[in-house]
């Protein structure tokens, strides 16, 4: 047991108000600097908690528990070298506090400067460059949790699991051929516990179902007039582990009519996948199309295509033209009803990418430019997320480009999170708490 | 497409060399604390060559004259580099590109591309046509331009992107130019760096210790650029026998070669140490200040691009 952890043991024993909570004692994961498990008594059967007080105000919590007089939380969302007070928590009374002091991040961690206020939001979003690994960000841009992946493979997109036990994150390569070796990774919250799923040759993206379902995108290759053609196929795991192949690139789409505008990468190359708020529909982005596509999740079929491929979309799937300044090579993207905002990675032409948001008319099957938000020399050649907030704030990922900003409906960014040198970002998910599903 | 582009000029180079053990005292209680008063200063300039080529066609880059790194150290060219970057910043100058290595200020956003060749060991040059990323080639016809930007070509030992560079050069691909070749410089030279390790107030040790310093209220580096303490990876402990520290200034860039003895420490984490945890190349520990000579105590940051100690001071016995 190494010095720092000695230190952080301690215990306390009464507290104030009607409930008595007794006992609290917290040890710092051993895996994971930033992040402490607590065990507490309480004196009747009720919900209880966590609050971390930081020296600057802010109070970091866990969600309540489910009641009894034994509790146990994992505390997530502290920044790394933090001194703090915890407390255990029930309406009706809290515990003594402990005085305690966050763990340093391991030196492979990416160096972030900027954050602060103006943003309420934590990120879980994938470290590439010189450093790989999964990370939770606080809304102040602080790396409050982080996992290193340290295979070769690179981490594309990271999730809070469903249960609330952990984080998913993608172990994969889409530079050149996809890696035999790909898997999903659930990694606890204290990072003691890590569990796979493989899936050889997965691709970028990957979401989970209210019931633990996971879908992602996988490479599929076919023989196609005598050569091997790289495709893409959506693959479900079921929570007992079964996959699925639900879709495939070759159900909708003819290599011969639809060859994609750059072969070098395959033909498809679908990069970046969503759910429909109904959980009926994924949503897919398929980068050689400069297309997104709607697919029925019970039957795989195509419903609508939307974007610059549109024209020539088969079968009896709808279309949405994009006429009018056309997204190209986008990546993540956000389709919810009439409303597509999208990271364009190179619409725009030469070094500049965007985000940039349509209005559908699918009655007139067409797309129009509402907002767009592109800033002079902010270029993510692949990779970058966009997210819509309820205030009108977008959330915007130039993952190559090692930044994040939240701007404004007019434009202002108010908030900004930039690597240095060497460091850049995956796809971004975001949450108001690290408990919170987006 | 992966996308590794670091610039960590020198990873475990400079006074510090890396050795394989951790040293993990975040919480240590300190009893020597460091102040910015005791860092030296240092300035100067990194002034790297700069070549004009034609610009969107392959050029030829030869390293044969690299027998020097820019740190002046020989160098074989045809054993020693293993890979050839080359890194466009869109948007700066080769005077904003060399302010930002000498400063450790380069963001991410400044950098719009990146493509490498990893050398065979038994030529040394190449086509610029040959350099791709990950499978993926450098388009020359759009991607090395006059108007691309800036380009940084980074000579590193080892293949990580920019880890361990030992020579750089811009490139500057001009439309009215018709040279496709490029014979790189050797290194001396590129680094002019002046120390003064005579001005600083130096650090007290005891004899028998404990020796735990503490540097979470260092706020500048030797360069005058803000320094984050969390930005120190390494440490280390030099002895020079019959050296001052004015002779030592003047072999600045030598120090992690000419040392009596060196105590090194990899550090995982935290802004305290305790020197104790540093050992030589033999594993023994550092026992404390003994000999006639100069004792010098660096800390360095391992991710930075300007290879110069953020911290540099002379111990003596208090």
């Amino acid at each position: 047991m190494s010095a720092a952890l000695l230190l952080l043991l301690a215990c306390t024993d009464g507290g104030k108000g009607d409930v008595s909570l007794d006992g609290l004692t917290a040890d710092q994961s051993e895996a994971i600097a930033t992040v402490f498990t607590a065990s507490w008594t309480s004196d009747v059967d009720t919900p209880s908690w966590l609050e971390a007080t930081l020296a600057d105000g802010r109070v970091v919590t866990t969600p309540a528990d489910a009641g009894g007089t034994d509790h146990q939380a994992v505390l997530v969302g502290l920044p790394a070298s933090t001194d703090f007070e915890l407390r255990a928590v029930a309406a009706g009374g809290e515990s003594e506090p402990l005085a305690l002091t966050s763990g340093n991040l391991p030196q492979t961690m990416p160096q972030l400067s900027g954050g602060g206020e103006g943003n309420d939001q934590y990120a879980f979003i994938p470290a590439i460059g010189s450093s790989t690994a999964a990370l939770i960000l606080s809304p102040q841009g602080e790396i409050v949790w982080y996992h290193t992946e340290s295979r070769e493979l690179d981490v594309y997109r990271v999730r809070p699991s469903v249960d609330g036990t952990g984080v998913w994150y993608s172990a994969a390569s889409v530079s050149g051929d996809p890696a035999a070796d790909s898997e999903l990774v659930h990694v606890s919250w204290d990072g003691s516990q890590i569990d796979t799923v493989p899936i050889p040759l997965l691709a970028h993206d990957f979401v989970e179902h209210p019931d633990g379902t996971l879908a992602t995108i996988v490479v599929e290759y076919r023989d196609h007039g005598g050569e091997e053609l790289r495709g893409d196929k959506l693959v479900e795991v079921a929570p007992d582990g079964t996959q699925t192949t639900i879709w495939s690139a070759w159900d909708c789409f003819d290599p011969d009519t639809a060859p994609g505008d750059e072969p070098v990468l395959g033909w498809t190359f679908a990069n970046a996948l969503d759910l429909s708020p109904d959980g009926t529909e994924y949503h897919l982005g398929i980068r050689n199309f400069s297309s997104i596509l709607r697919i029925d999740r019970a039957t795989g079929a195509c419903l609508e295509v939307i974007g610059g491929f549109a024209a020539d979309a088969p079968g009896d799937a709808d279309v949405i033209r994009v006429d009018d300044d056309e997204f190209e090579h986008q990546h993540q993207f956000e389709l919810v009803g009439d409303r597509l905002l999208v990271f364009d990675n190179e619409g725009l032409g030469g070094q500049q990418s965007r985000a940039v948001e349509y209005h559908l008319d699918r009655d007139a099957g067409t797309a129009e430019p509402v907002w767009e938000y592109a800033p002079d020399g902010l270029y993510s050649f692949v990779l970058g997320d966009v997210k819509r907030m309820d205030d009108g704030d977008t959330l915007i990922t130039w993952s190559v480009a090692g930044e994040i900003d939240r701007v404004t409906a007019d434009g202002t960014a108010e908030w900004t999170v930039n690597t240095s040198l060497g460091s850049a970002f995956g796809f971004a998910t975001w949450t108001p708490s690290p408990y919170t599903l987006p | 497409m992966r996308i590794p582009l670091p610039l960590l000029l020198v990873a475990c180079d400079g006074l510090v060399a890396c050795n394989d053990k951790g040293g993990d005292s975040g919480t240590l209680v300190a009893n020597i604390t460091l102040t910015d008063d005791q860092n030296y200063n240092y300035s100067g300039d990194m002034t790297v060559p700069i070549v004009q080529t034609a610009s969107g066609v392959s050029v030829e880059i030869c390293w044969s004259d690299v027998d020097q790194d820019i740190q002046c150290h020989a160098k074989d060219p045809v054993v020693d580099l293993d890979n050839i970057g080359l890194a466009r910043f869109g948007t700066l100058t080769e005077e904003e590109v060399e302010t930002g290595l000498e400063t450790n200020e380069l963001l991410q956003r400044d950098n719009t591309g990146y493509v490498e060749y990893n050398t065979d060991h038994s030529s040394t040059c190449a086509q610029l046509e040959d350099f791709s990323f990950f499978g993926t080639p450098i388009d020359l016809a759009t991607e090395y331009t006059e108007e691309g930007g800036t380009y940084l070509l980074m000579l590193t030992e080892g293949t990580e992107p920019g880890v361990d560079v030992k020579m750089i050069t811009f490139l500057d691909p001009r439309d009215d130019s018709d040279n496709t070749r490029v014979d790189i410089e050797h290194g001396c030279g590129v680094l002019d760096f002046t120390a003064d390790l005579e001005s600083l107030e130096t650090v007290g040790l005891s004899t028998d210790g404990p020796w735990v310093i503490d540097w979470s209220g260092l706020t500048r580096d030797g360069f005058g650029s803000d320094l984050r303490p969390d930005d120190v990876t390494s440490l280390n402990v030099g002895f020079y026998e019959g050296k001052t520290p004015a002779e030592l200034a003047t072999q600045f860039l030598d120090l992690e070669i000419i040392p009596t003895n060196l105590y090194s420490l990899s550090l995982t984490g935290g802004n305290s140490a305790d020197l104790a945890a540093a050992v030589d190349a033999d594993g023994n520990a550092f026992s404390g200040l003994s000999g006639d000579g100069t004792w010098l105590l660096a800390l360095r940051c391992g991710r930075c691009y300007n290879p110069a100690p953020v911290f540099l001071s002379v111990l003596v016995v208090e």
